[in-house]
């Protein structure tokens, strides 16, 4: 189910120097990124940063970067398999930076980082910085901070392509890349092309096709001044696989059962397709008048699409395999039961999507639709599709702006600040992607049909009464969020001999506001027209200082204070419906302090570092489908505060030539230390269900995260230019993501006390602690060495990685409990746990070609 | 050695070019297409009466391989059918509890279905037959799960003919039960007729009506708070009924499956008695009690409010001015009085100004008094009246052509391309020296009920001179 895991081959050989002998930075490195991305794609909750281990020393040799760090390595390579987040951390903790400008998501925090997948190639020139520390272009987010250099004159120059194979999301690779380097003119140019693709990924019922395209073309006038173009995009579709319940898991006999696919016409199709493509472009300068001064500025823009498919209906039975009232336990006869579960097992394609059925019930469904338009007399008369396959789109415009200044004032004291603009449009609507056979659907929400029967409330869209919509016709919902952000922030760094300190400061000012598109027939005075505009302030200042006791040993401590716009998603209670948005929203604050030990000597590197960070005044807005209600239900919880501590530990040591072993422990402890309030509402109407309902959730832990883990390593290098590598990876104190309504006093109000139904509605569940282990191993040939004369050098590199070899099908890496809960009976298996799992047993082969 | 590069790079390109080509994700699939019924003719060795039967004083299982064929004549499509499917035979009708609310996609309405009944139950809920899954323990049957549907129905050739048996009210008896019958000439009881909804669609709580025929013999119809009709008012004419005749305890029922089976189109009651025609088809003379003045200042008597609701994008125009004691039933009114140069708006009252309408708003009515003349008759004209829609942009139009006495005036249906309505300002106002209510039928209009925009304007054709009192502008 989980393709988080990550490739590693390299990252070893990396982190002590030179690789094969031949050269020092060139590796095949299938890079944690790309596969992180794939993932984002396929899954909702997408975890971790990306970073791989590229690292080019930036010139502060005081201590060590993130990229030669065992920890960094050992989270980044060998934890992705279980979802390991740095620190417990969300995605909206860490910031990319692209040839100088920031690439985060203004809607949601965090990095878009699909927008360059598979581009492996010529994202190799990168900058790592982990929690609080420094660096010369961000003030930076408290998970960390990232800067991929990918302009053409960074690019080392050479022919490069390869190709590779593998079990996982994708089965085939083919990638090609060629750099000019910087030429006597002054140009460089830099291109690269690659294509992912499988039938059928891992989990049945997913397919992958992805495209992926990089040009920069640079002009360096003289030493002191370059101007930089580039642009990339990854126009990727792939069938997603979903997290499931225990009883279809067991009955399809596997852990990676996928309910979203079906048979059509004998024909796998997958109704949870994802499609993207946002081209970006970027143009970068840089002036340094002096060794002493550099200033670059940036521009980017970004506009493209994301779309993800799914089944819709309009008042008939829910088609889905997994929805419960479908699935053998919602069947009270034991008889009848049992009996389904024979045939389930008989025939595994009864849990799957019934395609041939959806076109069947449209083909023979002919209506009359009046009034069409909301034209008198206007009646049309067709096929009307009971069963769709909606497409929800995002399109999105993003303007960035971004200058950065890098001045050394004296021998001891730098300077470093920057202002940054950043705009984004973001239009979400649904629109038809398939009738299924059927002529046309109406745009009419049959909820609001049946709870507000004869009256306009149906209409999605009031100036467009009784729409007929087909292929590629908007319909549902429609509207604009828009945002703006300006930023400003400078940083004071100084280097003396035995210590170095830094004080920084941001400022920012954002805005958001939402702009529907369709007058909604429930909100007739809230849903069309621009929404009253969001403000918020905000700021941060962190600090820091290391004490080098000498050249080998380093002591460190930083903290920060920061405050940040809640988001637009979790401010506004139904975007889809209405303009509606909490009243006052509350900024959130975090508090960082981190600490820690560097040892760097030839034979040992090691660090030991603690982190204590609290994050106050949380908001946020789930979202999900009641059955009851027949509805969208929102929960937006507010006064969430959490705290994550813990200690990391990564040490590498050289053991007898070429072996070096290393070690890397992370044990955290991440949980809630409030409890937060619920405010419920219904995207059918404007009725509060609740307001400020206590969610007894104090003390519960964050899921989505092993809270511990732990790698043991092997490696060992060749001097004849091969390696083999084998981790042992440990993960415990895994949680399960909890539901607030069962947390509440209305869940339990009706629950003797003590009972064991009690504490299994309250409890959280912890999820079994597992061992993986993984093997890698790599090989490199120069041709020149056999066929002697060749002018230049041609290389042949061969990586290979098996993961999870003891077959390990039963590490869950996430899930949930279903935001439902069975007030009725207090029955908690209504409504079962939806889980994620690790893949078995996986490879990935590469062989790349280098001139 | 520069032919090993050489014969690399073709190599390269060669292979690169071949997996490209074969990489190809396709996701086009083929469409299924509309097959033909097909009747599968199996061999039915049991009635439905015969069927029926088998149940003596409890809930009995068949157990042998019995199957009945039938027409469906249940249709859950609007809501009042309920995880139910009823089919009939020459000798009688039968109802399935099934655990879907989409029965209509499978078994639409006339599809001849035959049932493979060995394994299911047959049950009595308060004397009505049901057949069922399993014993309820109440006496009755459970629910066919939707996954075994297919087990026991086979479908037939859609589209079959069914003829509701015409019977009187006293001659319904048990053997009807879940048939399809027609009573004729029959009326909803007085206290209900057109008064009452057929449930409750706000509290979702079932209804009963009742229905009478000449003789006085009465039935209960009875109606889900969950049909999509529920909120409907009842007719309140005579005439035919078509409905699945149901029977509870000792009491008949009758279930309809839609409101276009109730054909009570005859005005004239038994008895002799009439009703009031439906009001859609007469001008009303008065409006209803619960009649709201449409915007602040619509009744005249402070001339500085009704001017304040005025869009003054248009403004009002100088011939429109306040009638002092001239109202109706005394008071204020707004006179025009003058010879507009073009088809003017006199003027517009912003969408703003708007009530809260009453609830279940069907019109707009205001009195008008006073006449239109022209020296070349060619020139005479008459009002029109524009609502908007609740986009703000477009409009409906009432043209009050010819005008002497009540009016009720339905929405011009030639609209324009741009979606508008078509002013016509043709026709000649003469009331008489009366006063006369002009009624706007705005029940099927989707009426601007945003804060944006105008919500209701008055137009006079041009050359005409106009001598006419407005007064009361009221939505009900």
């Amino acid at each position: 189910m989980v393709k988080r895991l990550i490739f590693v081959l390299t990252c070893y050989a990396s982190t002590s120097g030179l690789v094969f002998g031949q050269e020092a930075i060139d590796t095949t490195r299938p890079v944690a990124v790309d596969e992180l991305i794939e993932n984002q794609l396929t899954f909702d909750e997408a975890p971790i940063v990306s970073l791989d281990d590229n690292d080019v020393s930036q010139g502060i040799s005081s201590q060590l970067t993130a990229g030669r760090d065992p920890f960094f390595s050992a989270a980044t390579f060998n934890w992705g398999a279980a979802r390991y987040r740095i620190r417990g951390y969300d995605n909206d903790n860490f910031i990319t930076y692209m040839n100088g400008v920031p690439m985060d998501l203004l809607d949601r925090g965090g990095s878009s980082f699909f927008l360059w997948s598979g581009l492996n190639d010529v994202l190799r020139s990168r900058d790592n910085s982990l929690g609080l520390k420094p660096t010369s272009y961000s003030f930076g987010e408290i998970g960390g901070q990232f800067s991929i250099d990918s302009r053409a004159s960074k690019q080392w120059k050479q022919l490069r392509v390869s190709y590779a194979s593998t079990n996982r999301n994708y089965n085939n690779r083919i990638m090609a890349t060629y750099n000019t380097g910087l030429t006597k003119s002054g140009w460089a140019f830099s291109v690269s092309a690659s294509r992912r693709w499988a039938h059928e990924g891992y989990v049945p019922g997913t397919f992958y096709d992805g495209w992926s395209y990089f040009a920069s073309a640079e002009k360096v006038f003289n030493k002191s001044h370059s101007l930089a173009f580039t642009t990339f995009g990854a126009p990727t579709k792939s069938g997603s696989a979903a997290g499931t319940v225990t009883e279809l898991q067991e009955l399809a006999g596997s852990n990676y059962y996928n309910p979203y696919w079906g048979y059509q016409s004998g024909k796998v199709r997958n109704s949870r397709v994802n499609k993207s493509h946002q081209p970006t472009f970027i143009l970068t300068h840089e002036y340094s008048p002096s060794n002493k001064l550099n200033i670059m500025t940036a521009a980017s823009f970004t506009t493209g699409i994301r779309k993800s498919s799914a089944l819709d209906w309009y008042n008939v039975s829910d088609p889905r395999p997994d929805y419960y009232r479908n699935m053998p336990s919602y069947i009270k006869e034991d008889y009848y039961r049992n009996l389904l579960i024979d045939r389930i097992k008989a025939d595994p394609s009864l849990i799957q999507v019934n395609w041939d059925r959806m076109y069947d019930v449209n083909l023979n469904n002919t209506e009359t639709i009046k009034n069409v338009n909301g034209i008198q007399g206007n009646d049309v008369t067709g096929k009307r599709s009971r069963y769709i396959i909606e497409q929800r789109v995002s399109k999105v415009q993003r303007v960035n702006l971004n200058s950065v200044v890098n001045a050394t004032i004296d021998e001891h004291l730098n300077f470093s600040g920057g202002i940054s603009y950043q705009y984004q449009k973001n239009r979400l609507y649904k629109e038809v992607g398939d009738l299924l056979g059927g002529d046309f659907y109406v745009n009419l929400n049959q909820f609001a049909e049946r709870d507000y029967p004869g009256s306009n409330a149906n209409q999605n869209d009031l100036n467009h009464p009784n729409q007929i919509v087909k292929v590629g016709d908007k319909y549902g919902y429609d509207y604009d969020m828009v945002f703006h952000k300006a930023a400003a922030w400078g940083q004071l760094q100084g280097k003396w001999n035995q210590l170095d300190a830094f004080l920084s400061a941001e400022i920012s000012h954002s805005t958001y506001f939402r702009d529907g598109n369709y007058r909604n027939g429930l909100f007739v005075d809230n849903s069309f027209g621009k929404s009253e505009v969001k403000n918020f302030l905000n700021y941060g200042v962190k600090g820091g200082a290391t004490y080098k006791i000498n050249g080998r040993n380093y002591v460190y401590a930083n903290a920060s204070y920061s405050t940040r716009a809640p988001y637009f998603q979790d401010i506004f209670v139904s975007p889809r419906t209405r303009n509606s948005a909490v009243g006052d929203p509350k900024n959130e604050k975090i508090a960082s302090v981190e600490s820690g030990y560097v040892l760097n000597t030839p034979k040992v590197k090691a660090r030991l570092s603690g982190y204590l960070t609290k994050f106050n005044d949380l908001t946020k807005t789930m979202t999900f489908y009641h059955d009851v209600y027949r509805n969208n239900v929102n929960y937006t919880l507010t006064d969430i505060d959490k705290i994550h501590f813990g200690g990391e530990l990564g040490i590498e040591a050289k053991v007898y030539k070429g072996l070096t072993a290393s070690f890397a422990a992370a044990l955290g402890r991440y949980y809630f230390t409030s409890r937060q309030k619920a405010t419920v509402t219904v995207d059918n109407s404007s009725d509060v269900l609740a307001s400020n309902e206590v969610i007894y959730s104090k003390f519960f832990k964050m899921g989505g995260t092993p809270q511990t883990a732990a790698t043991l390593g092997l490696n060992y290098r060749s001097p004849k230019y091969w390696f083999v590598s084998a981790n042992l990876n440990y993960f415990d104190d895994m949680w399960l993501d909890f539901n607030p309504i069962r947390r509440t006093w209305s869940a339990v109000e009706s629950v003797p006390n003590p009972s064991d139904n009690y504490d299994q509605i309250i409890q959280q569940e912890k999820l079994k602690r597992q061992l993986t282990l993984d093997v890698y191993g790599g090989y490199s040939w120069k041709i020149n060495n056999i066929m002697k004369g060749l002018k230049k050098s041609h290389f042949i590199y061969m990586n290979v990685g098996i993961n999870n070899i003891t077959n390990n099908k039963n590490l869950v890496t996430g899930g949930y409990e279903q935001l439902r809960f069975d007030f009725e009976n207090s029955d908690i298996n209504k409504f079962p746990s939806r889980y994620f799992f690790a893949y078995g047993i996986n490879y990935f082969f590469s062989i790349s070609y280098k001139l | 050695m520069k032919s090993f590069s050489i014969i690399f790079k073709t190599l390269l390109v060669a292979v690169l070019a071949s997996t490209l080509t074969t990489s190809c994700i396709k996701d086009k699939y083929d469409e299924p297409v509309q097959l033909p019924d097909v009747d599968p003719n199996l061999e039915v060795n049991l009635t439905i009466e015969q069927l029926k039967d088998l149940y003596k004083t409890e809930p009995v299982q068949i157990t042998e391989d019995y199957i009945i064929s039938g027409v469906v004549i249940s249709d859950d499509q609007d809501g009042n059918v309920y995880q139910t499917l009823i089919i009939q035979d020459e000798t009688g009708g039968v109802g399935f509890r099934v655990q879907r609310t989409d029965l209509f996609t499978d078994f639409p309405f006339g599809r001849k279905v035959y049932v493979k009944l060995k394994g299911l139950w047959v049950g009595s809920f308060n004397n009505l037959i049901q057949i069922g899954a399993a014993d309820d323990g109440q006496g009755s049957v459970t629910l066919i799960s939707a996954s075994f549907v297919g087990d026991f129905f086979v479908k037939g050739p859609r589209g079959q003919v069914v003829t509701p048996l015409e019977i009187d009210i006293a001659d319904l008896s048990s053997k009807y039960q879940n048939t399809l019958i027609k009573l004729k000439d029959v009326q909803f009881i007085e206290s209900q007729a057109g008064k009452v909804t057929y449930a409750d669609a706000v509290k979702k709580q079932n209804g009963t009506t009742n229905l009478e025929d000449c003789n006085g013999n009465k039935i209960e119809l009875r109606t889900s708070g969950y049909a999509k009709f529920a909120g409907d008012v009842v007719p309140a004419g005579k005439g035919d009924v078509v409905a699945i005749y149901q029977i509870y305890k000792a009491s008949n029922q009758l279930l309809i499956n839609r409101t276009s089976d109730v054909q009570l189109t005859n005005s004239d009651r038994c008895g002799g008695g009439t009703v009031d025609p439906p009001l859609d088809t007469i001008a009303p003379s008065v409006p209803g009690p619960d009649a709201k003045l449409l915007f602040p200042g619509a009744d005249f008597e402070d001339f500085a409010v009704f001017k304040a609701q005025v869009d003054s994008k248009f403004g009002l125009k100088p011939y429109a001015v306040s009638a002092i004691g001239e109202g109706f039933g005394g008071g204020n009114a707004l006179a025009l009085r003058g010879t507009p140069g073009g088809n003017d708006y006199v003027f517009s009252i912003l969408a703003s100004a708007q009530a809260t309408f009453p609830v279940g708003a069907k019109y707009i009515s205001f009195y008008v008094k006073g006449k239109t003349t022209a020296v070349d008759p060619k020139d005479l004209k008459s009002i029109s009246i524009n609502v908007q829609r609740s986009n703000g942009t477009n409009y409906d139009v009432f043209n009050a052509l010819n005008l002497s006495s009540n009016a009720l005036l339905k929405a011009s249906t030639e609209i324009q391309s741009n979606g508008n309505g078509t002013n016509d300002y043709r026709g000649v106002i003469d009331t008489k020296d009366k006063w006369v209510l002009v009624t706007l039928d705005i029940a099927e209009l989707d009426v601007n009920r945003t804060n944006t925009s105008t919500i209701f304007s008055i137009k006079v054709g041009s050359k005409s001179t106009f001598d006419l009192l407005i007064d009361n502008i009221v939505v009900w």
